[in-house]
């Protein structure tokens, strides 16, 4: 079973992913802050999804915060959509995946399986 | 000594010592009677031999004639002198002299005494000048000059050949004209008159007459004379012709053809001038002059100084040396001033090298070119201000991207709260009511179309910003379709439509893999929404450099009058389609945008209630 933290800033987001993702099987926790999520990641987790809009600080900037300082895979959960070029940049970057909200439910999980 | 003595012997010291020779011989019997030494040098004979020689012995047979005659004449006393008078010396040659004779009676006996004056070198030197006159004839005769002479009236009295041959009169008619009468009337008044006047009083002249011919044929010539005086009077004159018809005619035509040039070099528009080394003007062209306000000729001897502010002269005339040190033409844009307007002009500048390839100055010509550089100052300007503007406009998109950028997040965050709460629902759905699980229906429904025209809205907005970005890969077309399909079949399935995909052996091609899902999401679900029953047929097939994908249903059609207006932006081809069949009438807009952005072309065909076949094609090989 895999151990996601979830850095998202809207808690009604948050909640309804938390209760998506556990009827999926996922353990999911919630940090609504960026400085918070940087805390709870040393915890030890499978994956870590960000909102990159978070009030605090960038989700880039709690990415290169974790980057390679703990074992997890990254991935950004945004509404503001992604360029291809940008993609790819991310990618080599560390970022495994970039969901674009509003997102599907199935396409959600699924992904968030492949991972 | 007695006085007859004295006289004796000075008379006989004048016989012995006289230069001319003194014979006496007797009138009748013609025998010499009297000798001195120098007739005796004269003829060759001794006094002794002389004495008894007779008139007829120192003559030839030939000549005695006409000494005799001469003689008798002199007796007579109708000449005094006998002139040339041959005497044939001893040793049979001949030398000539003029002879003095005189009879006397001594006693009786009548006596004729002549007096020998040796003319033989006067004789040498006329027949000297004979011969040289012979020969100064031939060469009068045979000159191509034009040579007489004539009396103070004008009247010819010698004439050469050539002159006899150019004027076609003969020798004989010359003669008895005067030079006026060759003249033709004209030369005669104009040329002619006033000059002989002035060879009267000055003694020669030099001038330009035309002579004609009696062929009536004019011959322009050039006529030098001087005048004869005899007595310090005016007494005719030698005079001297050219024959000038060949050098007129080349006057003529280098006149003409100079006068073209000039015509051509005054009426050309351009501004022409040409000057020394030392940059001072020689000439310039009527155009030139008019700007300077001067007549050509007085340009001469100005600079550019006398015309233009010091500085500018300075520029001009520095350009000048640089161009003549360098022996190059330059063509130079530069400032003029014309009646005090600051103008542009374009020169070009020629050295001009001389015989010796020495520098002797420097031909320019120019035009103004003011429009066209205040044209190039307005396109320049323009481009500025384009530049200003694209900077701005680039500006306003990196703004208009941030502002896209938040609203994406803004209105997309509540959004998602909502349709991620609906799947927990769903997830909870038994235990819902039926009439609760309606209600969630309708709220999914509403939120999903809520949802798709956000990112319509969005997607339209950011393609304004920035034409798309397209991220090429190779993939496979057919997978693709098939993948779209298989997403979709659970609408058609829900409306009993059958898909089917009819694709030929395709390449891989290199497109924008998530675009081009968008494109076949769209038209799919275009052809599903508007068919009732029947099916939906994907066709796709290589066609030259592209592959063609056709989207074919059996649906409502589209009249020819709303296919035009199918790809404009927020358009339904009717408004109650919205409310009957939803969508934001974004989708066609931007499928044709994203079409065109792989660089392939849309369109539509349809049967109002058959159906509608929409059709794309994508480039095989995208050249960047």
């Amino acid at each position: 079973m895999k151990k996601i933290l979830y850095i998202e800033d809207n808690e009604d987001t948050a909640d309804a992913v938390k209760a998506i993702l556990a009827h999926a099987g996922f353990e999911t926790h919630i940090s609504l802050s960026g400085k918070d999520g940087i805390k709870k990641a040393k915890d030890g987790f499978d994956l870590i999804l960000i909102d990159i809009m978070l009030p605090d600080m960038s989700g880039w900037d709690v990415f290169t915060k974790l980057n390679k300082k703990i074992k997890a895979k990254f991935a950004f959960l945004s509404a503001i959509p992604v360029s291809g070029e940008r993609m790819d940049e991310l990618k080599k970057a560390g970022i495994s995946d970039y969901i674009t909200k509003p997102f599907e439910k199935d396409d959600l999980i699924n992904r968030i399986k492949k991972l | 000594m007695k006085k007859e003595v004295i006289i004796s012997t000075v008379y006989n010291t004048v016989f012995d010592k006289s230069t001319n020779g003194i014979l006496a011989a007797d009138l009748k019997t013609k025998k010499f009677v009297f000798a001195n030494p120098e007739i005796c040098r004269i003829t060759g004979y001794s006094l002794k031999e002389l004495l008894k020689l007779s008139v007829d012995k120192i003559h030839s047979k030939k000549d005695l004639p006409y000494v005799l005659e001469q003689f008798k004449k002199q007796i007579q006393g109708k000449i005094i002198l006998a002139k040339d008078i041959p005497v044939l010396r001893k040793d049979k040659k001949i030398v000539y002299y003029d002879v003095n004779s005189k009879p006397i009676k001594i006693g009786k006996q009548k006596v004729i005494v002549e007096f020998f004056r040796n003319i033989t070198e006067r004789k040498e030197a006329e027949d000297i000048l004979k011969e040289s006159e012979k020969k100064f004839r031939t060469f009068v005769d045979t000159a191509s000059d034009l040579m007489s002479i004539t009396d103070k009236e004008g009247n010819f009295t010698d004439v050469n050949k050539a002159m006899v041959d150019t004027l076609s009169y003969s020798r004989k008619e010359l003669f008895g004209m005067r030079i006026s009468q060759t003249l033709s009337k004209k030369s005669m008044e104009k040329d002619f008159k006033p000059n002989w006047k002035k060879l009267i009083r000055d003694g020669k002249i030099h001038v330009e007459i035309t002579f004609l011919t009696k062929n009536g044929k004019e011959v322009p010539s050039e006529l030098k004379a001087v005048a004869i005086y005899d007595d310090g009077r005016f007494a005719g004159a030698r005079v001297i012709i050219n024959n000038i018809t060949e050098r007129k005619e080349a006057e003529e035509s280098l006149k003409e053809s100079e006068e073209k040039y000039r015509t051509l070099v005054e009426n050309l528009p351009q501004k022409i001038f040409f000057k020394d080394r030392n940059s001072v003007y020689i000439s310039c062209n009527k155009n030139y002059a008019d700007d300077l306000k001067v007549k050509p000729e007085e340009i001469l001897g100005r600079e550019d100084y006398d015309f233009y502010p010091k500085k500018l002269a300075k520029e001009y005339m520095e350009d000048d040396k640089r161009i003549m040190e360098a022996g190059k033409i330059e063509e130079l844009d530069e400032r003029y001033i014309k009646d005090g307007k600051n103008l542009w002009v374009h020169t070009v500048k020629v050295p001009v090298r001389g015989n010796r390839s020495s520098m002797v100055g420097i031909l320019g010509i120019f035009w103004d070119i003011t429009e066209k550089k205040k044209v190039e100052e307005t396109l320049k300007k323009s481009l500025e201000d384009l530049q200003e503007a694209n900077e701005k406009l680039k500006e306003i998109d990196k703004t208009k991207t941030n502002f896209l950028n938040v609203i994406s997040h803004e209105l997309k965050t509540p959004l998602t709260a909502v349709i991620a709460h609906l799947d927990v629902l769903d997830d909870l759905k038994t235990n819902l009511t039926p009439n609760e699980i309606k209600s969630l229906e309708v709220i999914k429904r509403n939120t999903n179309n809520l949802k798709m025209l956000i990112e319509n809205i969005l997607e339209i907005s950011r393609m304004d910003a920035k034409k798309f970005e397209i991220n090429l890969t190779k993939a496979s077309l057919e997978e693709l379709i098939k993948r779209v399909v298989a997403d979709l079949m659970v609408l058609a399935k829900k409306k009993e439509l059958k898909i089917i995909i009819d694709i030929g052996k395709l390449p891989k091609i290199s497109m924008d893999e998530e675009r081009t899902r968008e494109i076949l999401s769209n038209l799919i679900t275009n052809a599903i929404k508007f068919t009732k029953k029947g099916s939906i047929t994907i066709k796709a097939k290589k066609q030259g450099r592209f592959v063609l994908v056709s989207v074919i249903d059996t649906g409502i059609g589209i009249s020819k009058g709303n296919i035009k207006k199918l790809f404009h932006i927020f358009y339904q081809v009717d408004s109650s389609i919205g409310r009957i069949y939803g969508g934001t009438g974004l989708g066609l807009s931007i499928t044709k945008q994203l079409v065109e952005a792989h660089g392939g072309k849309i369109w539509v065909k349809s049967t109002l209630g058959k159906g509608s076949t929409f059709s794309f094609t994508l480039l095989i090989k995208q050249t960047k």
